[in-house]
């Protein structure tokens, strides 16, 4: 669909010039899907469905969360958010500014409009797919809506010596905005390259 | 839910019950209650419930994808679902922020049409007009304006009121393109860099949701691209590509869910059906072209028309169609087809009641009548007889493409003499098939057909009702070999109705009147408890009156319904309808001055007196309505109630069956016809009048019961409707049971049962068609066969009845004439036995057959012709007999013939001929002149074509039997053809002889043929129509009640009037050409008065 552009169509420049410029893939990007393969190899999460970029974080329409699907057993919906960074402090600005990894973290851990619109999203997606994972996704609703469990998990990609003060501030902050029956989940994972090194060491450039 | 086995309490939960159940009594409450729209008790359970659905019509979804489209069930359980979901988030408030309620809006349109209720989307946007208000110049930043811009777009393309609504969508997209170049880039530039890539595709995204609305709404305005569906694929896999690569979750639901509903749009399209060949082709345009145009088909037109072969080459369909589903529509286009591929073919159009043929004929003249369609439309009148006109009409040399009747009168038709109808006949529309259960239909419908299928060998056959579930086994009885049975979904409503009880407690002067919704588990919503309705101090009743009188109870809700709504109140008998009218004007306050009802009130007077109780209750905005009443005032009442200028409209239960208009709520004081209890298929059909398009989302239909706890009323309204009968086989259980192990003898039960004597008739038809005596006999159980409710019946009770008919038609054998004159009359051969000695000793001669003479006033001739049919036609002494208020002399009804005939007005008739005046007495003695006209009609008719009659009435030319057209000037009231032609066309009594005249004087050719004298009407000058000698309305007002009665002007809703107003005159050339190919009527009426 993004190979060639159709004359005479909406983007041929301005919001077109964007979408089809050739360039770098952001190191952000990556850093969101490295903590998706993260937690699904080592925490046995699953992410069916593609991994996004918000473009807008409140209101509507738009605001999701970076990560979106099942946690271990996938019986349960998991939504998460993703900062990467090269900054030196900690936490870094990102994860404790106005409208950083804390404000989202916690808005996921407590906000059941924007969780289920997130669980709708994923409903909408099986129907998209002609309904396969629908079990689960019905799993997983059933879980929320029982018992409102969800895993909220916040993921921290950082190319600085690991510290503790990284995930403390996000985790105690969060942890008072959490609903019962949600379990907060809170990484800080340290990269051995720099951050904006990821595109060309991974071949993304 | 259970058909598929998924659950939607999983999905929904405990919640879910409460929340629906919170909506529903909200509905309930502001339909039952006066002002105010009450406010939902938990507005956020309600959301979170309309979420849930979204959710589990995920899973129907599913399930109806992996069945296929021809897994009914579940494709069924998908569009129920959508459906739950669209009622349930009509029912939440309306956000407040810009963008959520664009978001709330869109899903609400959306799921409407997944849920096959477009009409619920146009309803809701006309009765929010909040939703209007969203202004995309006022909305910062590019992307908002741009999906404000769409929104609007979707709002005028779901609404589609006038072309000008495509015209407009298609002009907010040219807006947008434009704003693009100006505001697009600074957008993009003022975004973050980490959110351009997001805010860049979340623009492709709309933007190519912009362009499948573009395209919808050309497609809607201009029926092009045919490739339209392929394209909006294409625009939406492209739109959600983009939508998914911004991770824009809300706009990937919306994208689900706007692809399939414009898609419903599209299919729904009248568009497919302009694509037919020929005339169907030009309707469906005209559709669309017209001032209220109609750009999409309901769900149940869509499903019969495109879907499931209404249209297609099956000879016989059964189509159970629900109510308010605009099966009128449908019988057009398959009329124009039958017309198409038949020519000089005639297709009959056929009604259970002559208000109904009247209707019908007003609205296919105006939607068919007018070039190009070109139409021919005419009605042939309720009358047991047929008059010259209408032989002419099934002649074979009238212009003639379609007639209206009802199927008694059709039955006639086909068997009279000189009939070529049997020949022409192409196509028969029979709308409202239910009432071949029998009721007050009797056996017409189910003999009807049975003749249909043997003597019109070339008539295709159209069953059309609301619910019959035994439609293929109907469908294989008209034909085993070429026939169709379409179903729709019987769930699917245009609004939604409840049905229940209402009570009222209280003491003295204080009132409190009470609602408590059933389970019908037919259709409706329900929920427990009660609501109340309201109160009253000031009601003309005490409180234990109302209480223990149920017509009383029935007036008292009838005055605290909201005033927006319409009402039907329904009595057991005129005497209720009168004293509900009373007791409800007395509470009213008196409304807005309305021109339709001024000119209805004053036609009211003109015709019964300025002191008939009617005229003071118009003026409250109160009808009534029975069959004591002339038709024309029973038709004026019904035009102002379909056009919402009454408020209410007291009728009885008996009558209203012949009513077809939406209201927005029935109070019934009874459930019950005069005679028996209302069948369930007939409350359930009267039911379905509330809560259709047009008015108010949710329809009342309500018994005022004394005694709400005794459940009777309760386990009444339960009762489904059940499967459509043959009224044939109840008539030979009843029968036999009552012969006690007897033989059956036709003869007798014709005398005394209007459906026997219909089967008694059809029983001499076709011995009219078979001279052998021997050959009958042989044939006897063939003949029966043909009838649905002899296949019903078992094996003893055929028999009985076979030999009941054979014996029968011995009879008739022996007496030719009698039994010829049998079939042509519907009396029995002993009856007219009886009649032709009668006739005979009365030495009635040729020249009593005069118009002039034998409606003279105090003509002796007269009144010893009342006196033969009186004593000699038991069907004829009982309509004339007059209950209650006294017997009036042969004489006197004689006089009340010539009076009525002379045109003079009911109210001096009444009393001149009954005596004692007053209001109850006028109402009485109105019902007593109808029964003695339409009965001496009859009667007169039979007597003409007996020997001894001084006619040799069998022997003559149509023409001079149509010089003789005596009967139809008594039926009609007025003494010469043109009148009676005049009155044929539906131009009042009052000034049908003036009208008449002044027709003959234009020496026109005085016979029946549309073109000519409707438009001739249309174009006469005021003057001409009156005013008369005594006359209180003017020659301008009597001319606006013909077109109100012509359909000239549409009641409500109705298409515009180019039918009516037709250009095209018969040339002179015409004209002359038919009076050199007959003599014409006009010689041969000379030659009758010289």
């Amino acid at each position: 669909m993004l190979s060639g552009r159709a004359a005479g169509e909406f983007w041929e420049d301005g919001a077109g010039s964007i979408i089809f410029q050739p360039g770098a893939v952001e190191p952000w990007r990556i850093g969101e899907t490295l903590a998706e393969c993260f937690l699904e190899d080592r925490q046995n999460a699953e992410f069916p469905y593609p991994a996004s970029r918000n473009q807008k974080t409140g209101g509507e329409p738009g605001a999701g969360a970076d990560l979106v699907g099942y946690s271990a057993g996938g019986t349960t919906s998991l939504f998460g958010e993703v900062k990467t960074s090269s900054e030196l402090r900690y936490p870094p600005p990102a994860a404790t500014g106005g409208k950083g990894t804390r404000w989202q973290l916690a808005r996921l851990a407590s906000s059941g409009c924007v969780r289920k619109r997130l669980i709708r999203w994923i409903a909408f997606n099986v129907l998209e797919s002609g309904g396969d994972g629908l079990e689960r996704c019905k799993a997983a609703f059933d879980s929320y809506a029982a018992k409102k469990k969800v895993t909220a998990a916040g993921v921290l990609i950082r190319d600085v010596p690991p510290d503790r003060r990284d995930i403390e501030s996000v985790f105690s902050h969060t942890r008072g905005h959490t609903r019962e029956g949600t379990k907060l989940d809170v990484l800080a994972l340290y990269l051995p390259i720099p951050v904006s090194d990821l595109p060309r060491r991974t071949g993304l450039t | 839910m259970e058909e598929t086995g998924i659950s939607l309490e999983g999905w929904i939960g405990k919640a879910g019950a409460a929340a629906h159940d919170d909506a529903v009594r909200t509905g309930i409450s502001k339909a039952v209650r006066r002002g105010g729209a009450p406010e939902l008790k938990n507005a956020e359970a309600a959301e979170q419930v309309a979420r849930n659905y979204e959710l589990a019509m995920v899973e129907f979804w599913k399930s109806a994808l992996d069945a296929g489209p021809e897994d009914l069930e579940k494709n069924r359980a998908l569009v129920r679902m959508c459906r739950k979901c669209f009622g349930m988030m009509e029912a939440c408030p309306i956000p407040g922020e810009p963008a959520k309620m664009i978001t709330h809006v869109l899903k609400i349109l959306a799921y409407a049409y997944l849920g096959e209720k477009w009409e619920g989307a146009r309803r809701y946007l006309k009765e929010n007009k909040r939703v209007w208000d969203v202004a995309p110049a006022a909305e910062k930043g590019w992307d908002r304006r741009v999906l404000a811009h769409i929104y609007l777009a979707i709002l005028h393309v779901t609404r589609k009121e006038t072309r000008e609504d495509l015209e407009q969508s298609a002009r907010i997209m040219g807006e947008m393109e434009k704003g693009r170049g100006t505001y697009e880039k600074e957008y993009l530039e003022k975004t973050d860099d980490g959110d351009k890539l997001g805010a860049a595709r979340e623009l492709a995204a709309l933007y190519q949701l912009a362009k499948a609305v573009g395209l919808v709404s050309t497609y809607m305005r201009d029926g092009s691209p045919a490739d339209v569906e392929e394209r909006l694929d294409t625009h939406f896999q492209k739109a959600e590509f983009h939508s998914s690569g911004a991770g824009t979750k809300e706009l990937d639901i919306l994208l689900a869910i706007l692809n399939p509903a414009f898609k419903k749009m599209v299919r729904n399209s009248v568009w497919t059906l302009a694509r037919l060949p020929g005339r169907q082709g030009r309707f469906a345009r005209m559709m669309m072209e017209s001032s209220r145009p109609v750009f999409e088909l309901l769900y149940p037109q869509r499903l019969a028309m495109l879907e499931k072969g209404l249209l297609g080459s099956a000879k016989a369909v059964v189509a159970s169609l629900p109510a308010s589903s605009d099966k009128t529509t449908m019988a057009e286009f398959r009329i124009l087809q039958a017309l198409e591929s038949a020519r000089g073919g005639v297709a009959a159009y056929v009604v259970p009641s002559e208000a109904l043929a009247s209707q019908i004929t007003a609205r296919l003249r105006r939607d068919l009548g007018a070039p190009p369609l070109g139409v021919r439309v005419e009605k042939a009148g309720g009358a047991p007889h047929v008059d010259g006109f209408e032989e002419e009409m099934v002649s074979g040399e009238a212009d003639l493409d379609v007639l209206v009747t009802t199927p008694e009168k059709l039955h006639l038709l086909i068997r009279s003499p000189g009939s070529r109808l049997a020949e022409s006949l192409v196509l028969a529309v029979i709308d409202g098939a239910d009432c071949m259960s029998g009721g007050a239909g009797g056996l017409g419908p189910e003999m009807l057909l049975s003749t249909i299928k043997h003597d019109c060998a070339r008539s295709d056959i159209l069953l059309m009702a609301a619910s019959v579930p035994n439609g293929r086994e109907i469908a294989k009885w008209l034909d085993p070999q070429n026939s169709r049975s379409i179903g729709a979904d019987p769930d699917w409503r245009p609004g939604d109705r409840v049905v229940g009880l209402f009570r009222a407690e209280g003491r003295g002067r204080s009132i409190e009147t009470f609602f408590r919704p059933l389970a019908t588990g037919a259709w409706t919503v329900s929920a427990n408890g009660e609501f109340r309705v309201g109160s009253a101090d000031g009601f003309a009743l005490p409180a234990g009156k109302v209480k223990d009188t149920r017509y009383a109870l029935a007036s008292l809700l009838a005055t605290q319904f909201d005033p927006s709504r319409n009402l039907l109140v329904l009595g057991r008998g005129p005497g209720e309808a009168w004293k509900m009218a009373d007791l409800i004007c007395r509470s009213l306050p008196e409304p807005e001055p309305d021109g339709e009802r001024l000119l209805a009130r004053k036609f009211v007077a003109s015709e019964l007196g300025a002191g008939f109780p009617l005229v003071k209750y118009l003026d409250r905005g109160v009808g009534v309505c029975h069959a004591g009443l002339p038709d024309e005032v029973r038709e004026v009442m019904e035009r102002l109630m379909e056009g919402g200028r009454l408020r209410v409209l007291a009728a009885t239960t008996s009558i209203a069956r012949g009513m077809d208009f939406p209201v927005s709520g029935i109070i019934m004081a009874s459930h019950s016809y005069p005679s028996a209890e209302m069948p369930a298929r007939d409350f359930w059909n009267l039911a379905d009048r509330a809560g259709r398009i047009g008015q108010p989302p949710m329809g009342v239909v309500g018994l005022a019961t004394g005694n709400p706890d005794d459940g009777i009323e309760a386990e009444y309204v339960k009762e489904a409707a059940k499967e459509l009968t043959s009224a044939l086989t109840g008539m030979v259980h009843r029968a036999l049971d009552e012969a006690g192990g007897g033989a059956l003898d036709l003869s007798r039960l014709a005398e005394d049962d209007a459906g026997w004597s219909g089967f008694a008739q059809y029983i001499a038809h076709m011995k009219n068609r078979i001279p052998d005596m021997g050959r009958f006999v042989e044939e006897a159980e063939f003949v029966l066969g043909r009838t649905y409710g002899y296949r019903k019946l078992p094996q003893k009770e055929r028999h009985a009845l076979a030999d009941a008919v054979r014996k029968y038609a011995e009879r008739l054998y022996k007496n030719p004439l009698a039994s010829r004159l049998s079939g042509l009359t519907g009396f029995s051969p002993e009856t007219l036995g009886g009649t032709m000695r009668a006739v005979r000793s009365a030495g009635i001669g040729r020249g009593d057959w005069n118009a002039g003479s034998l409606f003279a006033p105090a003509s002796e001739r007269l009144s010893a012709l009342v006196g033969v049919m009186a004593e000699s036609i038991p069907e004829v002494k009982k309509s004339m007999d007059i209950p209650a208020s006294g017997r009036i002399s042969t004489e006197g009804m004689g006089g009340v013939i010539s009076d009525w005939v002379s045109g003079v007005r009911m109210a001096e008739i009444a009393e001149a001929r009954f005596g004692r005046s007053g209001a109850g007495h006028v109402t009485e003695r109105v019902g007593a002149i109808c029964g003695i006209a339409a009965a001496a009609a009859r009667g007169m008719d039979a007597v003409q074509r007996m020997p001894g009659s001084g006619l040799d009435f069998e022997g003559m030319t149509r023409e001079q039997r149509s010089a003789l057209n005596l009967p139809a000037m008594v039926y009609h009231g007025v003494d010469s053809d043109g009148a009676v032609l005049m009155r044929m066309y539906g131009v009042p009594r009052g000034a049908a002889r003036r009208v008449g005249e002044a027709y003959a004087r234009e020496a026109r050719d005085v016979r029946a043929g549309a073109s000519g004298v409707l438009s001739w009407l249309e174009e006469l000058p005021d003057k001409s129509w009156g005013p008369g000698s005594g006359a209180t309305m003017s020659g301008a007002e009597y001319k606006e009640v013909w077109r109100r009665l012509a359909g000239a002007v549409p009641a409500a809703g109705g298409r515009d009037l180019e039918a009516v107003r037709l250009r095209a005159r018969p040339s002179p050339r015409s004209l002359s050409a038919r009076s050199a190919a007959a003599p014409g009527r006009n010689t041969a009426l000379r030659r009758a008065k010289e």
